[in-house]
């Protein structure tokens, strides 16, 4: 589904990115971690298409996503409606003036009927427990709210696969734990998972692949997410505990 | 929780675009981005040698841009213009790029908008124009990446800018940083969510923008906050000396030399 | 909107910032008296939002793009005199750091874009505001504040090019600065300000203003009320209309040229307007025959073009030997 060829990329300042060639299949949940500064935020970004890179190659359902495949605005779109990306800062990713219009934003660019729509945010409002938040202004919710607002949002485009960066970061241990079954239910549905993560309290039983990206900026080690987290030697050379 | 994940995601969604004019979405990121490595790249980078102090530096560029602006003979413009090529001569490759990169913008522009005058029979005083606008926008340009952004505001003070002013002005210098990056984010944000026909796109832009301006008062409501508890009282105290080097006097003098030419061609 | 240095005369632009230090300095006075220092931030993060805003590329129905100035939407939400300051260091922001000139003509800029906009438009927002109290007449205030307020500004900044050709010429009577009379130069800004120009401004404002209202209305009501008096309204009129006493009577404003009025551009606002490649040769040999004329010995000449040639020569290899530049970000 979304395969990575040799894939770096440098900001002017320094390396984000070495040499980074993945393949992951259609349905897989994939956790990747590493210690701050290895690239891990970049490399959530160039997943979807945010930032691209200067060499390699990234191959999304077998068509190459790419500056010039991007330039096409009907590629883009469906580009970005297969792959949802949740943002590490969700303060970032909120712009509707109430939560309704936020989740509807995406469908109804798609040109879905008005009842389509509404079915659709409605399911997501259940699905993620913020029914009572639909007329509320999503710049004044909670952070663990605003959280679920924008996957909220981005699981109404129905994407194939989800990109997350940090989804746990600022949430309470009932959030965490919230959140976890949700994107276990969604990886049960079919959707591909892709998460960037330091919190491997709450995310038990979450991914069956890790992705371990070293303080070099390359893959470290790809493997069952069980046995690299019970290699503890392992995890502290790359400064991951 | 009872994961009742609705039917719709569990299929696939056969979804084919639609054609929309969402090139604002593309243009506002790249002013932007071009904002922002304009940002992070605050000139100035300290390498050993410390640049020109920025109070000689400004103060020079404003001389020279007065002269240009005033002179009409044309062997002045001629030095003027060595002068400002000379120096960029020696500087850095990377402030060069930058400086041509604008220069040739400007003169573009400013040629496209007096032609209609130039060819209307005013052509060589288009072209100088054209030309003193080039010398300006290259000295202005090569100060702005030149020069360190924090070193402004102390050569404000020394031109005896009310301290309102300055402080005002390196909070904003601070702020549009780290407000940009905000802002792109909720671009990008839009971008990836723009996946369709939009029917309502100011909603997109005026949320962005609003939702922005929502952020910066939180922001000074927690700056004041801050300065609260550090006992800030109101007073900017600047503790920089004046350097006064090589590099300065060398400006300075090229500086009295061009205003002495300045001074004894005719027609100015 | 905003003026580049070298179209409008040293003498101009003296006239206008020396207009503008009242301002700032009564500006300095109302924001420090009005509220306390918590305001500091405020106007610095406010003078950044500012700057940003001219940053946002605004769409029209029917496709175009533009560029907001924001001025009156600062104005609506933080008074005035918050806004002139904030204005004024975005502009200045933009002048000196961003290198984007308009440096001698930064006093020109701050007072068509930091006094006469926000200004104006707040007094107009005011006026229909404190009559008509209703939710509609509070939108159609805002929309007739942002047009007018612009359209106005543009029309000064017109004038301000406009008043080039009569007040500085050379002993030939060649222009010096901007070459176009008040009758291209006022069309030529004004139309396609009050087509286009006038409308993303209305647009981004009414639009940006009624989210923060919808969203966080506190906002709004916490701002001070000065007390725009009547007389404040004319006082402005005054001002704005006070660069046309530099006309001398009988000058043609009637005549329209025709095929200048085709080429109709503006100061420096993108309008998705994309110039096809036209080289402007500039060659060194074109201005240094003069000097003969003005009477410098021709060696003098020599010197320069030497000095000039072998600077372009270091110049071009510096340039070539910087390492090739990568696009990492996609737009």
């Amino acid at each position: 589904m979304i395969k990575l060829t040799d894939v770096s990329y440098d900001y002017g300042e320094g390396t984000a990115l070495s040499g980074i060639s993945l393949s992951i299949a259609r349905g897989e949940s994939v956790a990747f971690i590493g210690p701050n500064g290895c690239g891990k935020s970049t490399l959530m970004k160039l997943l979807n298409g945010i930032v691209l890179p200067q060499r390699g190659n990234y191959l999304f359902d077998g068509d190459e996503v790419n500056a010039k495949t991007l330039k096409d605005p009907s590629f883009a779109k469906r580009f970005h409606q297969r792959s949802g990306f949740l943002f590490q800062n969700s303060d970032a990713q909120l712009f509707c003036p109430v939560v309704h219009d936020e989740i509807a934003f995406g469908p109804r660019q798609m040109g879905l009927s008005e009842m389509e729509v509404e079915k659709r945010v409605t399911d997501c409002l259940e699905l993620l427990g913020i029914g009572e938040l639909r007329q509320r202004v999503p710049y004044h919710l909670s952070g663990g709210e605003k959280r679920r607002v924008a996957l909220a949002a981005v699981l109404a485009l129905n994407p194939e696969v989800l990109v997350l960066d940090e989804p746990m970061s600022g949430l309470d241990p009932r959030m965490k734990n919230f959140l976890r079954e949700i994107v276990a239910a969604l990886n049960r549905s079919g959707k591909t998972i892709l998460c960037s993560t330091h919190d491997f309290a709450y995310v038990d039983g979450l991914f069956k692949t890790a992705v371990v990206i070293g303080a070099d900026h390359r893959v470290a080690r790809v493997g069952p997410w069980s046995e690299i987290m019970a290699d503890e030697d392992f995890l502290r050379a790359q400064n991951i505990i | 929780m009872d994961s009742g994940v609705p039917l719709w995601l569990l299929a696939d969604e056969a979804y084919a675009p639609r054609r929309d004019k969402d090139a604002f979405i593309d243009r506002s990121i790249l002013s932007f981005l071009s904002l922002l490595s304009r940002a992070r790249a605050r000139g100035g980078k300290e390498t050993g040698k410390a640049g020109t102090d920025a109070f000689f530096k400004i103060v020079a560029v404003f001389l020279l841009l007065l002269l240009i602006s005033l002179s009409r003979n044309r062997f002045f413009i001629a030095t003027a213009g060595t002068a400002v090529l000379a120096v960029l001569a020696s500087q850095r490759g990377e402030y060069l790029a930058a400086v041509l990169k604008t220069s040739a913008a400007v003169a573009l522009f400013t040629s496209l908008i007096l032609l209609p005058s130039a060819l209307s029979g005013t052509a060589v005083p288009a072209f100088i124009i054209v030309v003193k606008v080039i010398i300006s926008v290259s000295a202005v340009k090569l100060v702005s990446v030149s020069t360190e952004w924090s070193s402004v505001s102390g050569a404000l003070r020394r031109l005896r800018i009310p301290n309102l002013f300055i402080l005002v002005f390196d909070i904003a210098l601070k702020y549009v940083a780290l407000l940009g990056e905000f802002a792109l984010s909720m671009l990008y944000a839009l971008r990836l969510r723009s996946v369709g026909r939009n029917a309502d796109k100011h909603a997109a832009l005026s949320g962005i923008a609003g939702t922005l301006f929502l952020k910066s008062k939180e922001m000074a409501e927690e700056m004041y906050a801050a300065m609260e508890c550090r006992g800030f009282s109101g007073e900017y105290l600047s503790s920089k000396r004046l350097r006064f080097g090589f590099r300065e006097a060398a400006l300075t003098a090229g500086m009295l030399v061009l205003v002495c030419i300045f001074v004894y061609l005719p027609g100015t | 909107m905003h003026i580049p240095d070298n179209y409008l005369s040293p003498a101009t632009c003296a006239v206008l910032s020396a207009a503008m230090v009242p301002v700032w300095a009564l500006s300095v006075k109302k924001v420090k008296s009005e509220i306390d220092k918590a305001n500091l931030p405020l106007l610095g993060i406010g003078a950044a939002f500012s700057f940003l805003v001219m940053m946002f590329n605004i769409p029209l129905p029917g496709g175009t793009t533009g560029h907001a100035v924001g001025a009156v939407l600062i104005a609506a939400l933080l008074g005035p005199w918050a806004a002139c300051i904030a204005v004024s260091v975005a502009l200045f922001i933009q002048a000196l750091l961003f290198g984007d000139g308009g440096i001698l003509a930064f006093g020109a800029n701050c007072f068509n874009m930091a006094f006469v906009m926000p200004f104006l438009g707040y007094f107009i927002y005011k006026f229909i505001t404190d009559r008509f109290k209703s939710v509609k007449a509070e939108q159609f205030a805002l929309v007739a504040a942002a047009y007018i307020a612009l359209n106005f500004a543009a029309l000064i900044a017109a004038i301000e090019f406009g008043l080039q050709p009569l007040i500085a010429k050379a002993a030939d009577g060649m222009p010096l600065y901007c070459p176009y009379p008040l009758s291209v130069s006022v069309p030529a800004m004004t139309i396609p300000h009050l087509l286009v120009a006038g409308f993303v401004e209305v647009f981004f404002t009414v639009g940006v203003f009624a989210f923060i209202k919808k969203v966080s209305p506190g906002i709004i009501s916490m701002k001070p009320e000065p007390k725009i008096k009547g007389v404040y309204g004319l006082i402005v009129g005054l001002i704005c209309l006070s660069p046309l006493g530099l006309l001398a009577p009988g000058t043609a404003w009637g005549e329209w040229g025709a095929d200048e009025i085709k080429n109709v551009v503006t100061g420096n606002a993108p309008l998705g307007f994309v110039p096809s490649g036209m080289e402007n040769g500039f060659s060194l040999n074109v201005l240094f025959p003069d000097y003969a004329i003005s009477g410098v010995p021709e060696w003098t000449g020599y010197v320069l073009s030497a000095l000039a040639g072998a600077s372009i020569l270091i110049i071009v290899f510096k340039l070539l030997a910087l390492p090739r530049k990568h696009v990492g970000e996609r737009a």
